[in-house]
């Protein structure tokens, strides 16, 4: 009877295996053109109302950074590694301190604030931006979506199996595993993204290595995190960091006559518009050691910069090691003495006060008044040193 | 099997609490076709006393792929939003609601963005109404006695561009079972005897702009219904309205 049932759970299972073959090669969407509106009957459409819901939504959202000549230097980059996809794009900056960019199959670019403060140059932002319209134009989250709705058929099928041979708890754990399928792209798109990605920039006239930078950025930051653990759902999903650094660094050396242009100051220029917002959310989250290496990044480029001081030492203060405060405290002399925000003497004030230096801190607090004397905590501050 | 209810306190089989949320709104459909629920006798509103402010519209129509996964269609979406849209029409001035349109245009981006806020204030109200009025196993231990809910002052802002003194929302979303779903529905039922094919679940809701108080909250939830016609929109928008208080 067991083995019945059985014989009819794997001839069923090897039958909605060959369902699902074919419904792979069927359905494989081909790259798509200029212009591209879906037909209106199909899974595509559908998926292209959503997202145009979402859009409409995004638009309106606190989240979205409105800076309008940001937002038109992105739209330019776009353009020049999309090219004939340019008209199709749409890029929005939501605030968001992580790095991430993601392309809907609609042709709404996200990319998140987190990202712009951990690339350095335009050729790395070339590089993120193409691997996004690398998913677009082979819509990939169209062949996802797809492989989603065949994987929950053929999970339903299986867990009706578990159920009847008595796996009763165990019968759900298909649809969990189906629908952590459902999250990502697989690491072949990934792959798929990054070889278009390159190729786009590269023609584009961007300097192709700094593709391999970004990720090589990436698992610097993640090495220095003493909570990152391995692996997690992302690694599961996309292929590793160092071997897709790897793999576009030996996808960078193949191309021959490489073209150069990796317009640091341009990139940097854009940036900093919105630098001492996108460094006020990243020392919020409270990451210290990811926190040193993007400041770290930024420092080499600009040494001197008062307001990269500051914020180095505000994540040094917070992490409050007497050794951090010991650093923090130079570092918010020498910002305080090129004319950093005045909320550096607050912090000077405050280091000086934990590391003892009462006298001291009662001046800097002095000068914190007298830069911004109707700071929200003004008030906090004066019956401090009236005590 | 339609059954039309229209009564205070909502009356159904009862329902295992350990059951996902998902699974609640079909297993409804079985019991109770349509429910409506006033928070004071009498009504504090009166359909034809006073002009109502009809929110846009909020449609989906979604294919049921063989794994339970709700496929969207736009084509059926966009019909479906013109068949509703005509089907209130319809109700408006057989019902005599005094409906009124709202419109964005000539607005701010800042007065859009306030109003976008309230449209999808509502969304969070609708479903909690939803789930919690219509599912006695959720209901809200705060929330037993007579039906009280509120969307807050901030619905003031509507006031602000219309005369209306109520506010329109309606929700409806269909799915219908796909070529492949049926299939497994049949693999189903042989093993289990029951299968679930598409589904109708919709709300309505009245909203006092000057206090928030819901006045009126009607939903709709079945394994039956399409809105794939115009006749069939109508008859799934007559049984929302159903219970609308009338002098």
């Amino acid at each position: 009877m067991t083995i019945d049932r059985r014989q009819w759970l794997v001839s069923l299972g090897a039958s909605c295996g060959a369902l699902m073959l074919c419904g792979c090669q069927a359905t494989q969407p081909t790259r798509v053109s200029t212009g591209h509106t879906p037909a209106p009957d199909s899974d595509e459409a559908g998926l292209w109302r959503l997202m145009a819901n979402a859009e409409e939504d995004l638009r309106f959202s606190k989240f979205l950074v409105r800076d309008r000549e940001l937002t038109t230097y992105l739209s330019k980059v776009v353009c020049r590694v999309g090219q004939s996809v340019c008209p199709d794009v749409r890029v929005y900056l939501t605030r968001v301190p992580y790095f991430n960019a993601s392309m809907a199959p609609n042709g709404m670019m996200l990319i998140w604030t987190g990202l712009l403060l951990r690339v350095t140059n335009e050729a790395q932002l070339a590089a993120i931006v193409g691997h996004e319209i690398g998913h677009y134009l082979e819509r990939h989250s169209l062949e996802r979506w797809r492989a989603a709705k065949t994987a929950l058929a053929t999970s339903n099928v299986i867990g009706l199996g578990l159920g009847v041979a008595g796996a009763g708890a165990l019968a759900q754990l298909p649809g969990i595993v189906a629908m952590a399928s459902l999250l990502a792209y697989t690491r072949d798109q990934e792959r798929e993204a990054d070889e278009i990605g390159l190729e786009l920039m590269t023609r584009a006239g961007y300097w192709p290595a700094a593709a391999s930078e970004v990720w090589a950025s990436l698992i610097e930051e993640a090495e220095a995190d003493p909570d990152e653990d391995q692996p997690d759902i992302f690694t599961s999903t996309h292929p590793e960091p160092a071997e897709r650094r790897d793999n576009l660094r030996t996808l960078a050396r193949q191309v021959a006559n490489p073209p150069t242009a990796v317009r640091e100051q341009d990139y940097m220029l854009q940036a900093k518009r919105i630098r001492s917002q996108l460094l006020d959310d990243q020392v919020r989250l409270r990451q210290p050691e990811r926190s040193l290496v993007v400041l770290g990044r930024l420092r080499r480029i600009e040494p001197d910069d008062p307001e990269l001081k500051f914020f180095e030492a505000e994540v040094l203060r917070l992490r409050g090691q007497t050794s951090d405060l010991r650093k923090a405290e130079n570092l918010l002399v020498e910002a305080t003495d090129a004319g950093a925000p005045a909320r550096a003497w607050r912090s000077l004030g405050v280091v000086r006060r934990k590391l003892d230096s009462e006298a001291l801190a009662e001046r800097a607090f002095r000068r914190y008044l007298e830069l911004a004397p109707d700071a929200p905590d003004a008030m906090l501050i004066r019956s401090y040193l009236e005590r | 099997m339609q059954m039309k209810r229209n009564e205070r306190r909502p009356r159904s089989r009862p329902i295992g609490t350990g059951l996902a949320l998902a699974c609640l709104l079909p297993l409804l459909s079985g019991c109770v076709t349509q429910q409506s629920v006033n928070p004071a006798s009498p009504p504090l509103f009166t359909a034809g006393q006073q002009t109502v402010l009809l929110m846009p519209i909020d449609v989906e129509l979604f294919e049921l792929t063989a794994g339970g996964l709700k496929d969207p269609r736009a084509d059926w979406t966009e019909a479906a939003n013109r068949y509703v849209t005509a089907a209130l029409k319809k109700e408006n001035e057989e019902r005599s609601l005094r409906l009124v349109s709202y419109q964005e245009s000539g607005l701010s981006f800042e007065e859009k963005q306030e109003l976008r806020q309230i449209i999808k204030l509502h969304q969070a109200v609708g479903v909690a109404m939803l789930l919690h009025q219509r599912v006695p196993a959720l209901r809200l231990p705060t929330k037993t006695g007579v039906f009280d809910w509120s969307m807050g002052e901030s619905v003031r802002a509507l006031r602000r561009h219309t005369d209306a003194r109520y506010a329109l929302f309606v929700y409806m979303e269909d799915s219908y079972a796909s070529g492949g779903r049926v299939a497994l529905n049949i693999v189903t039922a042989v093993l289990f005897g029951a299968a679930q094919g598409g589904t109708q679940v919709g709300y309505a809701t009245l909203v006092d702009l000057e206090t928030g108080q819901v006045a009126w909250f009607s939903s709709l939830a079945r394994g039956s219904g399409d809105l794939r016609t115009q006749e069939a929109a109508d008859e799934a928008i007559d049984l929302l309205l159903e219970g609308l208080p009338t002098s």
